[in-house]
């Protein structure tokens, strides 16, 4: 089947997106959570299960404990509390858990190990899923059904001090509040004082329910000197102290009420052997839990050993202790010591509440709930519990009421266990057979793409896809059975959900059919290539076409970035990566531009220092290239040096400085953003713009950059978009200055502001009609055939639409970027590129670069938290969920995407001008000049 | 005749070049090690800049006393005393319009503008000590040869050739040294500009180590333009 490139490239690039869908699906499972989540009106609770005799217990048992403190410890592994150091430098926490009235757990805590996760773990009960980052795009507020938000809706009043990640996940929800930040990981004194010297204050006043303490101290000592440091010593001292000092506060306060209060004291996630945390070695994941509460007495000689259980089963707890509703996608179940204290009913009661929440969350998971075991224990325990309660209403002996409670007790726990683990099981999991044929898919794809590139970029542009043949070949068929049986013992073989199960018969089919026919496809190129190289191997000995230091630098930096992201804090920190290649690319680009072009430098071939064999791995590659590359290489056979005198004086200075410029440009836009992790809280010339001191500085900049903008961009559209694209700009600038970003000089204060949306509108009537000017060219061109120059009027038309729109949408501190871009487009353009004769494939390389290089300058990052959100609001009166989307996506994109479509209405001019050359080859200087086809066609 | 000649020749100067290249790496070995005798708490990584400092002389001094004694390129012409002088300034003034260019090519590569602004400029001058000097030694404040030496196949030499193999081998070297710092590992040769001036230091100690043997190596395909 014969294809043209472009099909062929489509084809791959659908095939690779199902792929790579595919294995997202098995990577990401749907996190459990119940379907009535988004609401947060109170569902009336289970009522007492009762047998024939009403039982008049239906409200929420009353709360357990008055006062509830909280002292949450970043980065507290469980041996600091329960091991040496805790004996050697808790002496009163150690006391607690030996001795005193308190219950010890070592909480398990899932991976990701890191706080905010942890923190909602620990509030919801829930094992935050991967997906949650994409479902709360809009708002980092904990939207989840939750322990403090019922705490607020039951009227407790909630105070936190302490990390600031609190106030983030709940605002309003705390009547007083005082966040710190962990940023400055060196300070670990002053972090902690902020939280400590409220305490006294606090403790004192008692007009609190809930208090909130996030130490951050610790896991800063761990960034910065490891567990093993003799600062962990002092820090575990000084929170000994504090522990002290809450717990003989709490003591005397509840000689006053009735109730006991309760003091949890627990750690986010662990620290692993180097002092760092995120992953999910036993160091990192082992947490200490500890609760301390007069409630749980003990006679002497009663030893407890710290239990192992899951950090989610706090939540279940807390709301137990304060009275709430069990939060609605909490996993844990309860820890049941805290309640052993309880009358035989009332603990009944709590495991019969935390039983029903658990199978919800089952039933609205788990399609085939029923043949669950620990529904099974569920029905069974609920009607012993039933007949428990008739036997107590009619008041039985009480021996035997024990004993029957006891008995109902056990299938309690028993139920509950299992039912946590299999909710829990269901969210880490992951789907490995999806995985695996999504990764099967993609590899095929690649590997068949790799092998056509030869044929797909040679002149003819098109390619033999070898389908056909082998869909009728006895491999296929082979396959296909195999993969089919495959699938077949998969799915009625694993207990677990897996999604290519779950589809009908016919579309895992399709996909059997997808996956061997693409394996026969691979096979077949294969033996073509392999049959090929060794008909080439005879003739192509002597190729003297040899990777210039360029291409060389292209191919291993973008090797080399595919390869950094192995590492974390490469991932973090791309946009370093990016930069140090676009300055490199600059400085090669200088040092080719100086070999051609300075005076002096004569050029000729010399017949020296000849090197064999310095090139052997390279020279299959060279091949390739040699025999395949006859239409990428534009004019490059005629790459003469001498091509500098027809460069006019000044062009020619031009050529030399703008390397210089081009790296002066992006050194400034560096410093306009500083994203990442390491390097984020360092001042950067956006800050100080967008601070309100700078106003009139931001305006002036805005002014200057659409100016600019306007003259960068009109030399190649025609008059009609000229007008439109300066309408435009003027719009962008009124529309900030509507929505008080910036200010006009008539304007000195900033009275009304508003949300400036008839002037968004009035730029966005621009933008659809530059596009749509830009299309109607290049269908013309499609249709009429009328030759590349309308062609690439068109694409640039579209580009400047493009531009226009990422004026209004980018922030105004932002637009020195889009300037710079367009600055450098042009100078590369005109003055690297054109002289130079780079080749498509540099050319493309380059352009992948800078974009990437633009996505960061932007502001961006790696990190979610810095996609910028408001892009999607301008023009719209309320959030509508298509526009908002697709503007924010491009406003975050806004540099690759100038990028590639400047690349393509560069290639396309390019493109006609050799043709044009070509046709009029006895006027060169025509060429050289640079004028654009645009202006030729126009003029 | 005069092919065994050349040879000879050639081996000679390949012989001279190993020993040349082998004090150079002893100077930057003794800088290391020896004004740890004469300072207090001297070493490499707390007291970067003034190893920088001793590491760059050191350096240069061994550079000039080489080219003093060694005489690669035998100039026939006897020049006067201030022709003399007039090229010593002149590269002086090229030595230091070097260090100011590696500045402000490290600045456009990131480097802060304000801050650190020694600790940048020391790079520069040591990167400029195992670059710069050893060009100016050898083929002297010329631009043109300059150049040709750096151009694709321009080197007319042993040393010319040896001469790239170190330059390039120390740019990439610093090059290569910027790559560490992103990392997390939270280690004290991590700070700008640490492990770029250590990356260029391997660098340079490398492309002195690999110059002979590859010259030596492929002393069969090498052959020199006469001029």
């Amino acid at each position: 089947m014969r294809l043209g490139s472009g099909t062929f490239a489509a084809c791959c690039v659908v095939v690779e997106v199902l792929g790579v869908v595919l294995f997202l699906r098995g990577f990401f499972p749907a996190p459990v959570r119940s379907s009535s989540s988004s609401k947060h009106q109170a569902e009336p609770p289970a009522p007492e299960p009762s047998a024939g005799a009403s039982s008049n217990w239906t409200k929420l048992p009353p709360p357990l404990f008055s006062k509830v403190v909280i002292v949450l410890i970043d980065a507290l592994r469980d041996d600091f509390v329960f091991g040496s150091k805790g004996v050697k430098f808790m002496p009163y926490t150690t006391y607690l858990v030996e001795k005193g009235a308190s219950h010890s757990f070592v909480a398990e805590a899932k991976p990701p190990t890191v706080t905010m996760p942890r923190i909602k773990a620990l509030m919801t009960g829930s094992v935050p899923g991967f997906i949650d980052v994409v479902m709360n795009l809009n708002s980092p507020a904990l939207l989840e059904d939750n322990v403090i938000t019922q705490a607020k809706a039951a009227g407790k009043r909630i105070i936190s001090y302490g990390d600031e990640t609190w106030v983030k996940l709940f605002p309003k929800h705390f009547v007083e509040y005082d966040g710190t930040t962990s940023f400055f990981v060196s300070d670990y004194t002053e972090v902690d004082e902020n939280v400590t010297r409220h305490l006294d204050k606090v403790l004192k006043r008692g007009d609190w329910d809930v208090l909130i303490l996030h130490y951050l101290g610790l896991d800063h000592i761990g960034h910065v000197s490891g567990p093993s440091s003799p600062l962990i010593g002092r820090k575990l001292s000084e929170m000994d102290g504090v522990l002290m000092k809450i717990h003989t506060a709490l003591l005397s306060e509840e000689r006053e009420t009735l109730l006991p209060s309760l003091l949890v004291l627990c750690g986010d996630h662990g620290m692993s052997e180097t002092g760092g945390h995120g992953a999910s070695s036993t160091e990192e994941v082992s947490t200490p839990l500890l609760l301390v509460s007069s409630a749980f007495e003990r006679k002497p000689g009663d030893i407890r050993y710290p239990k192992h259980v899951q950090q989610t089963d706090l939540a279940a707890t807390l709301a137990i202790g304060l009275g709430l509703p069990i939060p609605k996608n909490s996993v844990g179940h309860l820890l049941f010591p805290a309640i052993e204290g309880k009358p035989m009913r009332e603990q009944l009661r709590f495991l019969h509440l935390n039983t029903v929440q658990l199978t919800k969350l089952l039933q609205e998971n788990v399609p085939s709930f029923e043949k669950e075991p620990g529904f099974e224990q569920f029905k069974i325990s609920e009607r012993l519990h039933g007949n428990w309660i008739r036997l107590y209403l009619e008041e039985n002996n009480s021996e035997v009421l024990f004993n029957l409670g006891t008995k109902v007790r056990r299938q309690y726990l028993d139920a509950l266990k299992t039912l946590s683990l299999s909710l829990s099981r269901q969210v880490a999991q992951y789907d490995v057979y999806s995985m695996v044929v999504g990764t099967v898919v993609v590899l095929e794809v690649l590997t068949l793409l790799l092998l056509s590139i030869p044929q797909a970029l040679s002149s003819k542009a098109e390619l033999e896809v070898p389908l056909l043949s082998p869909v009728f070949s006895l491999l296929f068929y082979l396959t296909f059975l195999v993969l089919s049986a495959v699938h077949v013992i998969v799915c009625t073989s694993t207990e677990s959900s897996c999604y290519l199960c779950s589809l009908s018969w016919l579309t895992a089919g399709g996909v059997m059919v997808l996956v061997s026919a693409l394996l026969c496809a691979v096979v077949s190129a294969l033996t073509k290539v392999l049959v090929r190289g060794k008909l080439l191997s005879k003739n192509a000995a002597h190729s003297n076409s040899r990777w210039s230091e360029l291409d060389l630098l292209i191919l291993l930096g973008t090797l080399g970035h595919v390869l950094s992201l192995g590492a974390s804090s490469f991932i973090e920190e791309e946009h370093q990566t990016w930069y140090f290649l676009v300055s490199t690319l600059c400085l090669a680009l200088c040092h080719d531009i100086y070999r051609n072009y300075l005076p002096g430098d004569d050029c000729e071939p010399q017949r020296c220092l000849h090197v064999e064999g310095g090139f052997d791995g390279a020279t299959p590659a060279l091949q390739d290239k040699n025999t395949s590359s006859a239409v990428l290489e534009l004019n490059r056979g005629c790459k003469s040096p001498s091509s500098l005198g027809t460069l006019r004086g000044y062009e020619k200075w031009m050529v030399l400085a703008s390397p210089w410029v081009i790296l002066t440009c992006c050194r400034l836009l560096r410093s306009l953003n500083q994203t990442g992790v390491q390097w984020a809280h360092r001042p950067d010339l956006g800050h100080w713009l967008t601070s309100s001191d700078h106003k009139a500085a931001l305006s002036v900049l805005a002014a200057l950059s659409l100016a600019v903008i306007f003259a960068l961009i009109q030399r190649r559209c025609s008059p009609a978009s000229k007008v439109a694209m300066a309408l435009g700009l003027l719009g962008v600038y009124c529309y900030r200055a509507a929505i008080g970003n910036v200010l006009f000089p008539w304007q000195q204060d900033n009275k009304d502001i508003s949300k400036g949306i008839l002037e968004a509108r009035f730029v966005y009537v621009f933008v659809l009609g530059i596009l749509f000017t830009g299309t109607k060219d290049l269908l013309k061109s499609q249709v009429v055939a009328a030759g590349f120059t309308v062609k690439t009027v068109g694409l640039w038309e579209l580009y400047s639409g493009f531009v226009l729109l990422a004026a209004l949408l980018l922030r105004p501190h932002n637009l020195p970027v889009l300037v710079l871009s367009l600055l450098i487009q042009t100078l590369m353009a005109k003055f690297v590129w054109k002289p130079l004769r780079h080749d498509v494939a540099e050319v493309t390389v380059m352009h992948y670069w800078f974009g990437q290089a633009f996505f960061y300058f932007q502001g961006n990052s790696n990190n979610i938290a810095t996609v910028d959100i408001s892009a999607g609001f301008v023009g719209l009166d309320t959030y509508v969920e298509i526009p908002a989307i697709f503007l924010t996506a491009f406003a975050t994109y806004t540099g690759p995407v100038l990028w590639a479509s400047h690349l393509v209405s560069f290639l396309s001019s390019e493109a006609s001008r050799i043709t044009a050359g070509d046709r009029s080859l006895d006027s060169p200087e025509g060429l050289l000049e640079g004028r654009s086809p645009c202006h030729r066609a126009l003029s | 005749m005069i092919a065994t000649q050349e040879n000879t020749m050639k081996d000679t100067d390949i012989k001279r070049l190993l020993y040349t290249h082998l004090l150079c790496i002893c100077s930057i070995i003794l800088s290391i090690f020896i004004p740890s005798f004469f300072l207090e708490n001297f070493s490499i990584l707390e007291t970067h800049l003034t190893w920088l400092c001793i590491c760059s002389v050191s350096v240069t001094a061994v550079n000039l006393v080489l080219y003093l004694v060694v005489k690669p390129n035998a100039s026939s012409k006897r020049s006067s005393l201030s022709f003399k002088v007039t090229r010593f300034v002149k590269c002086c003034v090229y030595f230091l319009m070097s260090c100011f260019t590696f500045h402000v090519i490290f600045v456009l590569y990131g480097a802060p503008l304000i801050e650190l602004v020694l600790e940048t400029f020391l790079f520069a001058v040591t990167l400029s000590t195992f670059t710069t000097v050893p060009c100016l030694c050898l083929l002297g404040p010329n631009i043109k040869a300059w150049l040709r030496v750096f151009s694709r196949n321009g080197v007319t030499s042993v040393w010319e050739n040896s001469l790239q193999i170190t330059t390039i081998s120390s740019f990439v070297g610093a090059w290569l040294g910027a790559f560490p710092i992103p990392l997390d590992w939270e280690r004290p040769w991590q700070v700008w500009p640490i492990s770029c001036t250590l990356g260029a230091t391997f660098g340079y100690v490398a492309g002195l180590f690999i110059s002979p043997l590859w010259i030596y190596w492929n002393r069969k395909q090498l052959t020199y333009k006469n001029n």
